[in-house]
């Protein structure tokens, strides 16, 4: 029995095991072995089942233009060159990136850019929300329009998109979604609540469900929730804005946390202390009434410990430059003196799956994945002290792609 | 004991079944053993495969029969415990080590092995071979993972339309 016999399904379940998510050039070598493997990566049933890698960051870094970066491993060729003029003139900033999709915005509109094709759709701001944007009060997120479950063109349909922006003044947030599909905004009906005030103006915010969620002090969350479900009420309903007040605050650092979606789908937080990464998920008890609280998650603390660093030594310099090299933990963590500083990085991003987290410290970008292991993320660093990230500006967009069989996988 | 569940009244933990390989050679395993097996799984609960009879398995020779149940009567007591939630550390550790020994073997067999986990879906073995394979060719070029599995050499055709390709891709091979 030879193996170009070998089942489709046999094949497939080698494929899926190969070690794509560190390394997605094996995949696109499989697409190489013969006409037959092509078509089995290629095939939209099969590429649901892999999830894209980080592909690399857009970080904004004024007065320059919006960068992009790429992930360690990730060699830049051909195909990306869109992805490295992202900002179409000046003044353009990277606001998020989900689903293959970026957001970007200047004064006057925002941009909703897809890489893989080049296309840009404009959208201009909300009228009633204008004239609040020059004062920087501005947190969006992009939603990429959920398709329906089983269908076969989910990967290849629409570039149907929402935007949602939300900004408070005077502690009261209004905040407003633009749908592609109706190509107009809608303004959500407000949250009764006052003396809000966002923790992060930079950090894009997380996606759950049909939501968009945004971290406010205290821990607490203020949630945009389009117009639910059902398709034929889309129209009527408005989104609707209203605030998660969960009956604990985690300890954290204000400057050093993050929401994010956890791989399970929930609404998660992730903050760095010291030397450990701790995560919580947004959990509901039915007997506190409905209150929610900020759960540790399994694995929630991710602990670089002394025997990780090995012995502490004087303050060491870094050696010249190692980009797109993959460091262990052991030597990233030896490169920095630990006592300096309370947290050893700061967390600067998340990809949307929780897997993949951004730290920055002494002027580079570190990359740890999370993903399979969460106790051993590997640790590389991407981007090293070629600019400073202004504090204003800490926050990097994680990008998530493939490219294979000729197109770009998102 | 946990009793594995038997579709009929017989003394479940211990009923034996009989196969048979595509060169006539009958192997007795326990009814559990074989139930690993989704396609054999079906029979065994409607009663068959025991006394004189036997399940004929035409896909299957001896060699790569008995390799499969070697695996099976393995794993059998903790598939019977439901994926072993009350397993300790040491019997995974210890079923992992056999895993690692059952495909440390030679790349023919290992393909008698991947047909027949695949005819006979068996689950955790189909996934076992398909990660020996993957570990195979893992870091590998698109040649080297055509002669490590035995391809045929590409014909010219093939040979041209891997350059246009390798042309257009070669930045993937780092």
């Amino acid at each position: 029995m030879s193996p170009p016999f070998l089942p489709d399904d046999v094949v497939r379940e080698i494929l899926l095991r190969l070690p794509w998510h560190d390394d997605p050039s094996c995949l696109v070598r499989a697409t190489l072995v013969c006409k037959h493997w092509r078509g089995l990566v290629t095939d939209p049933g099969f590429l649901r089942r892999v999830r894209p890698p980080v592909f690399g960051v857009f970080l904004n870094n004024p007065p320059a233009d919006a960068h992009f970066v790429p992930a360690a491993g990730c060699v830049q060729q051909p195909c990306i060159s869109s992805l490295l003029r992202p900002a179409p003139s000046r003044g353009w900033f990277v606001r998020d990136s989900r689903r293959g999709l970026v957001l970007l915005s200047n004064r006057a509109r925002f941009l909703v850019w897809d890489p893989a094709t080049d296309d840009q759709v404009a959208v201009p701001k909300p009228p009633a929300l204008c004239d609040c944007f020059f004062h920087g009060l501005l947190a969006d997120a992009l939603l990429r329009r959920p398709t329906t479950t089983d269908d076969d063109d989910e990967r290849s349909s629409s570039s149907s998109f929402r935007v949602a922006v939300a900004l408070i003044e005077d502690g009261v947030a209004a905040a407003a979604v633009y749908s592609s599909d109706t190509g107009a905004w809608a303004t959500a009906r407000p949250a009764p609540a006052a003396g809000l005030r966002f923790l992060w103006m930079e950090k894009p915010g997380a996606v759950v469900g049909e939501a968009a969620h945004w971290l406010l002090s205290g821990c607490r969350v203020l949630k945009l929730q389009h117009a639910g479900g059902g398709d034929q009420h889309q129209q009527d309903e408005a989104p609707a804005l209203s605030v998660l007040e969960p009956g604990n605050a985690p300890a954290v650092d204000d400057d050093n946390v993050q929401l994010m979606r956890t791989h399970d789908g929930a609404l998660g937080l992730i903050a760095m202390t010291g030397l450990a990464l701790r995560r919580w998920t947004l959990a509901t008890t039915a007997r506190e009434g409905g209150m929610s609280w900020w759960t540790p998650c399994d694995n929630s603390t991710i602990r670089f410990d002394e025997s990780i660093l090995g012995p502490r030594r004087g303050h060491r310099r870094y050696p010249g430059r190692f980009r797109d090299e993959k460091l262990s933990l052991a030597s990233a963590l030896a490169l920095l003196d630990c006592r300096e500083a309370p947290a050893w990085g700061r967390i600067v991003g998340v990809d949307e799956d929780g897997a993949t987290v951004f730290l920055w410290r002494m002027y580079s970008i570190f990359m740890l994945r999370l993903q399979p292991t969460p106790t051993t993320p590997r640790v590389s660093k991407i981007c090293d002290g070629y600019f400073v990230l202004k504090p204003r500006w800490k926050a990097v967009y994680p990008y998530s792609c493939f490219f294979l069989g000729g197109n770009i996988v998102t | 004991m946990a009793a594995p569940e038997s579709g009929d009244g017989n003394n479940g933990a211990a009923r034996m079944v009989t196969l048979i390989s595509s060169d006539n050679t009958r192997f007795e395993v326990e009814a559990a053993a074989a139930s690993l097996s989704q396609t054999l799984q079906l029979t065994i609960l409607d009663g068959g495969g025991g006394g004189g009879d036997g399940i004929p398995l035409p896909n299957v020779d001896s060699a790569t029969l008995s390799k499969v149940l070697e695996y099976c009567i393995k794993h059998a007591p903790a598939a019977a415990n439901g994926g072993a939630p009350n397993a300790t550390a040491v019997d995974r550790a210890e079923l992992e080590r056999f895993d690692n020994e059952f495909v440390n073997i030679d790349q023919s067999v290992l393909y008698s092995l991947i047909m027949a986990a695949h005819n006979l879906e068996i689950e955790g073995l189909q996934s076992l071979v398909a990660k020996k394979v993957a570990d195979m060719i893992k870091g590998k070029s698109p040649m080297e993972i055509r002669r490590t599995l035995g391809f045929p050499d590409p014909t010219p055709e093939e040979q041209a339309e891997m350059n246009a390709h390798m042309l257009e891709y070669g930045w993937a091979y780092e």
